[in-house]
């Protein structure tokens, strides 16, 4: 089965040159692209669903906040509509995470989440109040300099909409973005950085098989209690019972290296990894997306 | 006694969507290795969430059965389930699946349709090829190796060529395993064959 994929653009569009392809999606494609009068390089984002597009562009022209790339132009085709902005390089933490199968230290997945939260918290914090929906590996970009910065706000939708579309990825959205009539609030965006810390605390996707993050952090005995805890407090499945928005997420993610540590903790440090399971291998390897 | 395993996983020469799905799963529990390993081949997406839906339950149900006191033998936990599956999933020509369980050494072995699994042991120093029938359960002896594919990956291959692939030195690394994969699907595709390949081998220690 073929994914749907917003079409190709023609060869150079709208006063930009395509260098290269660097993703797709359900219905658009980002390409590097260089701007012909000044050679500047951006990304360029293409649509056929122009009304959705532009509604990305107008929000990502309202935010000034270092973690969202900036707004550089949009227009319309006549078979689409493309959205320029700003070029981030880097990898993408998904990329990242190759290099750390077993998880990352606390202390650097504490503070990649923290920049993630900061961003959302601009978001959350904005009038009318948005929702990103859609955390996962593929849309944290590290860049060379250490900086995390968030890329397509595709799914973004005004706080307590809804959801008339459905957005999101199997394994990182809140239960709740898949429920009939069920509202779209900040608390959907916490669990999606709970998520995306407990992967890279453990190493294991939220969106391969099993999906089992609360388990597998439970039984991964490398995880602090602290961290525990706040793990716990972004994936309840009820949304009532998380932190209510990402600013309460910056906050506890501040400075991890300073928390106090328990006696658990240090007993843990000094008997070794008292995980009941050791994991040697999972592998799951399909190309088929989880339809939900 | 430990397994060692790797598997290859190939797109059709002409590309498209690789109708190959396979998991990997291997899990000490108390000092006991739980492993399981399956190949679906199916061009449909229902149908090769297969190993999607045997992954989930290795984890949320095998895992903690395993754990427990009185460990079920591998048949007792993997049949009911696949039985489960497949009586959900109505059945499509073209397609197979094989899905192998290793409790310590005890193992079983179900399978359907166009994947098959050959038991590769050695006797007067010699590699020995073996299709098996399923279901079988039994027991898996040190030195042998198991190998769940799609046709393709060795359908233009003489069993005596398989083989001597999977014999020698090297197998009892994951990186060894994987190159002697790669070697097995390169000389099918210079012999002609030209569609998606997945596989999976295992060496017992």
């Amino acid at each position: 089965m073929e994914k749907r994929k917003g079409n190709h653009p023609p060869g150079d569009m709208a006063g930009y040159e395509i260098l290269e392809e660097l993703g797709s999606g359900v219905t658009a494609r980002v390409y590097r692209v260089q701007e012909k009068g000044t050679g500047r390089v951006c990304a360029l984002k293409y649509s056929d669903d122009a009304e959705r597009l532009k509604a990305e562009a107008v929000l990502l022209r309202g935010l000034s906040h270092p973690c969202f790339p900036r707004w550089m132009g949009d227009g319309v085709l006549s078979e689409g509509a493309y959205l320029v902005m700003e070029y981030i390089p880097g990898m993408t933490l998904g990329r990242l995470m190759d290099k750390y199968p077993a998880g990352m230290p606390e202390r650097a997945a504490a503070g990649i989440a923290r920049e993630v939260a900061m961003g959302l918290a601009c978001l959350h914090g904005s009038r009318p109040m948005y929702v990103y929906r859609d955390i996962k590996a593929d849309n944290v970009m590290i860049t060379p300099q250490g900086r995390v910065r968030l890329v397509d706000l595709g799914a973004v939708c005004a706080a307590g909409a809804q959801g008339k579309v459905r957005a999101g990825t199997y394994g990182y959205s809140a239960p709740e973005q898949f429920w009939n009539g069920a509202d779209i609030s900040p608390a959907c965006d916490v669990y999606g950085v709970g998520k995306l810390l407990a992967y890279m605390l453990t190493g294991q996707d939220p969106c391969k098989p099993p999906y089992d993050t609360e388990n597998y952090c439970c039984r991964h005995s490398g995880i602090g209690r602290r961290m525990q805890r706040l793990l716990e407090h972004c994936l309840y499945t009820d949304p009532q019972l998380r932190y209510p928005d990402a600013s309460f997420l910056v906050s506890e993610l501040s400075d991890p290296g300073t928390e106090k540590r328990g006696l658990r903790d240090m007993f843990r440090k000094f008997t070794g990894n008292k995980c009941r399971y050791r994991y040697i291998k999972c592998i799951w390897r399909s190309e088929y997306e989880r339809i939900f | 006694m430990s397994i060692i395993s790797n598997y290859i996983w190939e797109n059709a020469a002409d590309g498209g969507t690789n109708p190959v799905s396979l998991v990997l799963q291997q899990v000490k529990v108390r000092g006991r290795e739980i492993a399981l390993f399956g190949v679906c081949h199916s061009p449909e997406e229902r149908e090769a969430s297969l190993t999607e839906q045997l992954t989930e339950w290795f984890h949320r149900i095998c895992l903690p059965a395993c754990e427990s006191r009185a460990a079920p033998a591998p048949w007792e936990l993997l049949e009911p389930e696949l039985r489960r599956l497949c009586g959900e999933l109505p059945w499509r020509e073209p397609w197979g699946y094989c899905a192998a369980m290793l409790v310590g050494n005890a193992f079983c072995l179900f399978g359907r349709g166009d994947v098959t699994a050959q038991l590769i042991n050695y006797r007067y120093n010699r590699p020995r090829m073996k299709r098996l029938e399923t279901p079988l359960y039994g027991r898996i002896q040190r030195g042998a190796g198991l190998l769940l594919h799609t046709p393709e990956l060795t359908g233009n291959l003489l069993r005596e060529e398989v083989c001597q692939i999977l014999h020698g030195k090297g197998l009892d690394q994951e990186e060894g395993i994987g190159r002697r994969l790669r070697e097995m699907y390169r000389e099918g595709r210079s012999r002609g064959n030209r569609g998606a390949v997945g596989g999976i081998y295992l060496q017992v220690l």
